[in-house]
């Protein structure tokens, strides 16, 4: 596959979608969760769960976190990086706002996280250092390379 | 267009619930304490307020007081929209001026949703 893809085009496929699964490293095991985000224009990504919740836990183990964004033919995005917590509450607002305009991208949704009461929840924000891309649309039957796209992330 | 002051303090929360109403048409602020109310109304009449009760600078009760007192004011319809489930409570937010009660423990966002729809039809 020869195909090249604009960062634009990645991260106005990954607002379309505004949610993704997650994995993260507890003490005990592996931690997979399916989470509302937002994305900013330089790949950080935003999320917010319960504080006491076990991703949460796992985050406070091991800040790694891998995760993954698909759409039925359409693209598939896989990446890594390290979790943070946003604690200034200037940045936990804007985050909020731009998690709020994810919400709004899916008809009728509430997310899971908002039944939550406010004081219970944290927000996270997480720094890609790797990102890779799937296009679906135009796969071939055969391709003998790797058909991921690597993307340089700003720095 | 129809307006609604909604008082919450759960930041992400009344977030949703602003950007969902103003999808369905309807002119909304948000305050994130009680303490901040009068601000708004001073230059804003809305025709609904949606109030929690429980908040950390000035909670419900005091602000349905607060309403109750001024004469402007005191006509713009309230639905308080809470945790308490007390009848003590529900009565005295009802002595003090709250036109609707909704339960946030027993009911789903679409239901409140409709019930501000159901108070302020937006047509």
């Amino acid at each position: 596959m020869n195909q090249q893809i604009s960062h634009t085009q990645i991260i106005e496929f990954m607002r379309s979608v505004s949610i993704m699964s997650t994995s993260t490293i507890a003490v005990d095991g592996p931690v997979n969760s399916i989470l509302l985000f937002a994305v900013d224009d330089d790949f950080t990504i935003y999320f917010s769960t319960h504080s006491e919740s076990r991703k949460a836990k796992a985050l406070l183990n091991n800040p790694h976190i891998a995760l993954s964004i698909w759409k039925y033919n359409e693209m598939l995005v896989q990446a890594d990086g390290l979790v943070s917590l946003v604690t200034d509450p200037k940045a936990i607002d804007a985050s909020f706002d731009k998690l709020s305009m994810a919400v709004e991208n899916i008809k009728d949704f509430w997310p899971p996280v908002v039944h939550i009461e406010g004081e219970r929840y944290s927000i996270y924000k997480i720094k890609l250092s790797r990102l890779s891309v799937l296009p679906l649309k135009d796969l071939t039957i055969h391709d003998y390379h790797n058909p991921f796209l690597s993307v340089i992330l700003p720095a | 267009m129809k307006k609604i002051l909604f008082v919450e303090d759960d930041k992400f929360l009344v977030r949703i619930y602003k950007l969902k109403l103003e999808a369905v048409g309807y002119s909304v602020r948000i305050v994130e304490d009680g303490d901040l109310v009068q601000a708004v109304l001073n230059e804003w009449t809305p025709d609904l307020i949606v109030l929690d009760i429980m908040m950390p600078k000035k909670d419900g009760f005091q602000v349905l007081e607060e309403l109750g007192k001024n004469e402007e004011m005191r006509d713009i319809k309230v639905l308080a929209l809470t945790q308490l489930q007390m009848d003590s409570d529900i009565n005295l937010m009802k002595r003090l001026g709250a036109n609707y009660y909704m339960s946030k423990r027993q009911s789903t966002y679409k239901d409140v949703i409709e019930k501000i729809q159901s108070i302020i039809p937006n047509n």
